[in-house]
């Protein structure tokens, strides 16, 4: 069975771009456009993987995930950060969330699948 | 020879005899016709002298040929009294031979019957000695032996008739065996089989290479208009936070023009602008991005 990973970026494009990438390595995909958004649609489905932007409104990616973190049902969920931004306070400040990994776009797809294949949820 | 003489006179005459009426028919024709009588006889006398030629080696070559005759026939008269006397010489060996001959044939012949007559009586004793031994162990032992044997015969033939048994079938299946030709012929369509099958697989894995190649390109070229797509996506969000501060830049300008003769230059906050501005744009860092020929800090795992 295909595992299921959730792409959190407020550019629809980029949604695209790495639902594309996932799909084609044979993740099935749901997209949020937001940290809020996200928090909606996390409610009991199995989810084995995040992959979230920092920079978005309503919600940042930083604050995504803490809140998630504070979910019974996806606390040990495994969440990478796709950003464009490369500070190291804010790559601290996502260790700090409970990131587990930072990828910079624009990403290479093989980079972002190897990083998923090593923290995805069996 | 003599009697082969005396037949070519007489031929010689009858044919001048019967030649005669002929010539002189033709002279007396040729007289009446004109012709000198100087010229008859001249034909005339050319006409005797072939004829007496033709004549003349007729009688030799039959004097020749009867001489060959002769010779022939001396020689097979001295072979035949050559055989004569080799007959004669056989015949006296044989005269001589024949006694002797018959006499040793009737020695051996006497001899031959003595062994047989030898043989005959040793083995009747021993055959006669044999049916005491066994008539008396026969009565010794109440019949038990000739029985004993009997079943020693049938044990034997028990065992060994499983065996005539799969020796027939041996020699039915090597006569139904399939001819060596057949096998080779068989051997050889497989050998073709299987190196055209071999072939065809090969020039399968060739293909299924080549596809896996092409798989890989177009991988590749995926993956860079995914890349390029993220810059196109990047690029648009720069725009968009440029409109959206030219569109605040522009509102800023109306509020302060609608101030009218009430405004002046500290309403338009320059400063804060250009930081809201810097806050809204992503960060200086992220400008070496924009270059994909920096990937040293793709991916960190915490």
């Amino acid at each position: 069975m295909a595992k299921t990973i959730m792409i959190v970026d407020d550019s629809a494009s980029m949604r695209q771009v790495v639902s594309i990438a996932l799909k084609g390595a044979g993740y099935e995909v749901i997209e949020a456009c937001d940290g809020k958004d996200a928090l909606s649609k996390l409610t009991g489905v199995k989810i084995h993987l995040i992959v979230s932007d920092i920079n978005m409104p309503v919600m940042d990616g930083i604050t995504f995930v803490k809140a998630v973190k504070q979910l019974d049902h996806y606390k040990f969920t495994p969440i990478i950060m796709l950003t464009t931004e490369m500070e190291d306070d804010k790559k601290r400040a996502a260790k700090e969330a409970g990131a587990k990994a930072w990828v910079t776009k624009p990403f290479q797809p093989p980079i972002l699948l190897a990083a998923i294949a090593k923290l995805v949820l069996p | 020879m003599q009697q082969i003489q005396n037949n070519a006179d007489g031929k010689f005459l009858y044919i001048s005899l019967s030649a005669l009426p002929v010539i002189l028919g033709g002279m007396v024709v040729g007289w009446q016709y004109g012709a000198t009588l100087y010229n008859v006889l001249f034909s005339v006398l050319l006409v005797f002298f072939g004829i007496g030629s033709g004549l003349f080696l007729w009688r030799r070559h039959d004097n020749e040929l009867a001489q060959t005759n002769f010779r022939w026939a001396q020689d097979e008269n001295s072979k035949i009294a050559a055989v004569s006397t080799y007959t004669g010489e056989l015949e006296r060996l044989l005269l001589t031979i024949s006694p002797i001959l018959s006499q040793h044939v009737m020695v051996s012949r006497e001899h031959t019957e003595q062994e047989i007559t030898s043989l005959s009586s040793r083995f009747s004793c021993m055959v006669n000695e044999l049916q005491l031994i066994v008539d008396s162990t026969d009565n010794a032992f109440g019949g038990r032996q000739s029985n004993h044997l009997d079943s020693v015969i049938d044990a034997c033939r028990d065992l060994l008739q499983p065996i005539l048994d799969l020796l027939g079938q041996l020699r039915q299946a090597e006569q139904k065996a399939v001819d060596d030709a057949v096998l080779s012929q068989a051997e050889a369509n497989i050998n073709q089989t299987l190196a055209l099958l071999s072939q065809v697989l090969g020039h399968y894995r060739d293909d299924a290479c080549a596809l896996r190649n092409h798989a890989e390109q177009i991988r590749g070229e995926i993956n860079n208009v995914l890349v390029a797509l993220q810059f196109q996506d990047r690029v648009s969000q720069i725009l968009t936070q440029v409109e959206n501060n030219l569109l605040n830049l522009q509102k800023t300008i109306e509020r302060i023009q609608q101030q009218g003769s009430n405004r002046d230059g500290d309403m338009l906050e320059v400063d804060k602008a250009v930081e809201h501005i810097e806050e809204n744009y992503k960060s200086v860092s992220s400008r070496a991005k924009h270059s994909p020929d920096d990937s040293d800090d793709d991916l960190t795992f915490f």
